[in-house]
C-alpha cells in the first residue's frame, strides 16, 4: 500500500468537489434545508421561540448527526459512481492502485466532508435557533466517530451492489437511505416504533447512538452501554460490508469491469 | 531464455450465465485457450472482428477481468500475484475510456503521473514533452469535458505514456483521429519503441497502419488465435490480387469473360476491377488480348493484410 496514491486520489476528489455545483448542494443545501424545516417544525410545536425546548435541541442535534452519517455513506458511494460517470474506472483499476488504497481514500473523504457538514450544521443551528451544540463538549467526538463508522458500513454495502450491478441499482440505494432513517430513530424514540420494527431498530448501530445522544441531552450522562453496543455493531457491519464489497469487486472482475462503464 | 515483455499462456475466458428459476446454466467462451508472447521492444498488432474476443483479452491483460484459466506474465512475473508492481510498468489507452471532465488536461495528467509515483519535476517535464508532441500543450488548462474525440484520444495517449511504461496496450488509438494526427501517433509509437524500447500491443481496424507499424500480427477469431506472423507473410498467403483495367473497347466482353471464369469483378464507368489468383494474371491478359479487349491503363495490386483479414472473416467456419 502506498500513501502517495491515497493522497492523490483524495486530492482529486476534493478538487472535483470544488468544481461541481451539485457537490456543494449535497454538503450545504440539503443539510441546511433539513435543519430549517425540522428546526422550524420543532419551534412551532413547542410554541415558544425564545428558548428552545430540550426536544427541539435533540431533534436538531440528531439531524446534524444524521447528515454526518449520510455524508460518510454517500462519499463512499460517490467515490465509485464518479469514476463510472467519468468512464474512468478502467483507467484507475488498470493502474497500480490497489483496492485497499481506494477504500482508505474514500473513507478519508467521508471524514473530511463530514467534519465540514458538522461544523456547517452547528453554525447554522446556532445562528438561526441560538442552539449551541458545542456545549455537548467532548461527547460530540465519540458520537461523530460512531456515525462515521456506521455511514462507511452502509456506503460499502451500497458500493458492493454498484460495483456488480452498476447504475441500475441507484434508485434502490436512495430508497434504502430513507428506510433506514425510519428504523434508526433519528426523529423519535424507539418506543414509537411497532414492536416488530423495534427488533430491526435494535440491530442498527445508529439507533443506539441516537439513544445515547438523546439521553445525554436529557440527563447530562452518556449511557456507556449504548455507546459500546453501537461501537460493536458499527465495527461488525463495517467489517462485514468491506468483506462484501471486496468480494463483489472480485466477482465483478470475473465478468470484467469494462461493462460497468458501458451499461 | 530471453524474457518476454508479455507472455500469455493458455488464456481462457468463459462466461457462465445462471438462469432464474431453474438450475440450467449456459456458457460462452469468449477467449479460448490462447497463448502468445510480446517481445521486448516489439509492436504487436492484435486484430479481430467485433466479438472476436479482443476486448476481453485486453481486459484480462490489464487486470480488470479475471481469467477462467491460464496465466499472464509480464517480464516473467505473474499478473495475478504481482498486480500492483507489474501495472507500475504497464499502461493503456483506449477510445472507450475517458477522464474526469471537471479537471483540466494538466490536472488529469498530474493525477496519473502521481498515481504512478512520478515526482513533480518528472511530471512537469513529461507532460510538456507529451502535450507538445501531440499539439495539445496550448490546451493544457482546458477541462477534458470540452475536448473533441480526437483531442481526447491524444490526451489518453499522453496519459498512457506519462510514466514511461515498458509495455503499452493501445486499443484503437487512432480511431477518431485525422490522418495527419494519426501519422503523428504512428511516428510517436515507433519512436517510443526504438528509443525507449517500449513494447506495444496495438489493436486497430485500419490494416494499413497495422502493416506500417507492427512487426508481427495476431488475429483472433471466435476467441482463438488463427494467425500469428508478420503482416507481409500473412498478406502473401492470400493469392488473390486486384487487377484494374481502364477499358477503351471491349468492356462487355471483359465482363462476360469474368462471369464465365467465375472471377469476382466490379465495374465503375470504364474501369473494371477483377480479383484474381496471382498465377492466373498472365492467362487473363493473354485471353483479353485474344478477344480483342483494348485497355488504356492497367494496375495490379498485390494482396494486403486487409485481404488476408477479409479472407479469414469471410471463410469463417459456421
Amino acid at each position: 500500500m502506498k500513501l502517495y496514491r491515497i493522497k492523490i486520489l483524495l486530492k482529486r476528489h476534493l478538487m472535483s468537489t470544488t468544481r461541481e455545483f451539485h457537490r456543494f448542494i449535497d454538503i450545504i443545501y440539503w443539510p441546511f434545508l433539513e435543519i430549517i424545516l425540522w428546526g422550524l417544525t420543532g419551534v412551532w410545536l413547542q410554541g415558544n421561540t425564545e428558548h428552545l425546548s430540550m426536544y427541539t435541541t435533540m431533534l436538531l442535534a440528531a439531524l446534524i448527526f444524521w447528515q454526518i452519517f449520510t455524508r460518510a455513506e454517500h462519499e463512499i458511494i460517490s467515490s465509485l459512481v464518479d469514476e463510472l460517470w467519468s468512464y474512468n474506472l478502467i483507467n484507475l483499476f488498470s493502474s497500480p492502485l490497489e483496492i485497499t488504497e481506494w477504500i482508505i481514500s474514500a473513507m478519508s473523504l467521508g471524514i473530511i466532508k463530514s467534519i465540514f457538514t458538522m461544523v456547517f450544521g452547528i453554525i447554522i443551528t446556532w445562528s438561526i435557533y441560538g442552539c449551541n451544540l458545542t456545549l455537548l463538549g467532548t461527547v460530540l467526538f465519540p458520537l461523530f466517530i460512531l456515525f462515521i463508522i456506521s455511514g462507511w458500513a452502509l456506503g460499502f454495502f451500497m458500493s458492493a451492489l454498484i460495483i456488480y450491478w452498476s447504475h441500475k441499482i441507484q434508485s434502490f440505494i436512495w430508497a434504502l437511505d430513507w428506510t433506514l432513517a425510519a428504523f434508526s430513530t433519528v426523529y423519535y424514540s424507539i418506543e414509537v416504533l411497532p414492536s416488530w420494527a423495534q427488533y430491526i431498530a435494535y440491530a442498527l448501530p445508529m439507533t443506539h447512538t441516537f439513544y445515547a445522544l438523546r439521553t445525554f441531552i436529557q440527563t447530562g450522562i452518556l449511557p456507556v452501554n449504548a455507546i459500546y453496543t453501537s461501537l460493536l455493531l458499527s465495527f461488525f457491519y463495517l467489517i462485514l460490508s468491506m468483506y462484501v464489497f471486496i468480494n463483489m469487486f472480485s466477482k465483478s472482475k470475473g465478468i470484467g469491469l469494462l461493462r460497468l462503464e458501458q451499461e | 531464455m530471453a524474457e518476454y515483455a508479455l507472455q500469455v499462456n493458455q488464456l481462457t475466458k468463459t462466461f457462465t450465465k445462471k438462469h432464474w428459476f431453474s438450475s440450467a446454466k449456459s456458457s460462452t467462451t469468449a477467449v479460448d485457450n490462447i497463448s502468445f508472447t510480446l517481445e521486448q521492444g516489439e509492436i504487436l498488432g492484435f486484430l479481430g472482428a467485433n466479438g472476436s474476443g479482443k476486448t476481453t483479452t485486453i481486459q484480462m491483460l490489464l487486470g480488470v477481468m479475471t481469467p477462467t484459466s491460464g496465466n499472464i506474465l509480464y517480464f516473467g512475473q505473474n499478473l495475478s500475484a504481482h498486480r500492483s508492481n507489474i501495472l507500475q510498468n504497464v499502461a493503456f489507452a483506449s477510445s472507450y475510456t475517458k477522464l474526469p471532465s471537471r479537471l483540466t488536461i494538466a490536472e488529469n495528467l498530474d493525477f496519473f503521473g502521481r498515481l504512478y509515483g512520478l515526482s513533480r519535476p518528472q511530471i512537469k517535464e513529461r507532460m510538456e514533452y507529451l502535450l507538445k508532441f501531440f499539439s495539445m500543450w496550448h490546451m493544457k488548462d482546458a477541462s477534458t469535458g470540452v475536448l473533441s474525440a480526437g483531442q481526447m484520444t491524444r490526451v489518453m495517449l499522453s496519459k498512457a505514456f506519462m510514466a514511461s511504461p515498458k509495455v503499452v496496450l493501445l486499443d484503437e488509438p487512432t480511431a477518431s483521429l485525422d490522418p495527419d494526427v494519426a501519422y503523428d501517433v504512428h511516428r510517436f509509437v515507433l519512436h517510443q519503441q526504438k528509443q525507449e524500447g517500449v513494447s506495444v500491443l496495438f489493436t486497430s481496424h485500419n490494416m494499413n497502419e497495422v502493416t506500417e507499424i507492427c512487426s508481427r500480427v495476431l488475429i483472433l477469431q471466435s476467441g482463438k488465435i488463427v494467425a500469428n506472423d508478420t503482416p507481409e507473410k500473412l498478406a502473401r498467403s492470400v493469392s488473390t490480387a486486384h487487377v484494374s483495367l481502364i477499358v477503351g473497347d471491349g468492356l462487355k466482353r471483359t465482363e462476360e469473360y469474368a462471369k464465365q471464369h467465375n472471377i469476382p469483378y466490379e465495374i465503375k464507368g470504364r474501369l473494371i476491377e477483377l480479383n484474381i489468383e496471382e498465377n492466373h494474371i498472365a492467362r487473363l491478359l493473354t485471353d483479353l488480348a485474344r478477344i480483342n479487349v483494348e485497355y488504356t491503363n492497367i494496375s495490379i495490386e498485390k494482396p494486403t493484410l486487409e485481404d488476408y483479414f477479409l479472407h479469414l472473416v469471410r471463410n469463417k467456419p459456421a
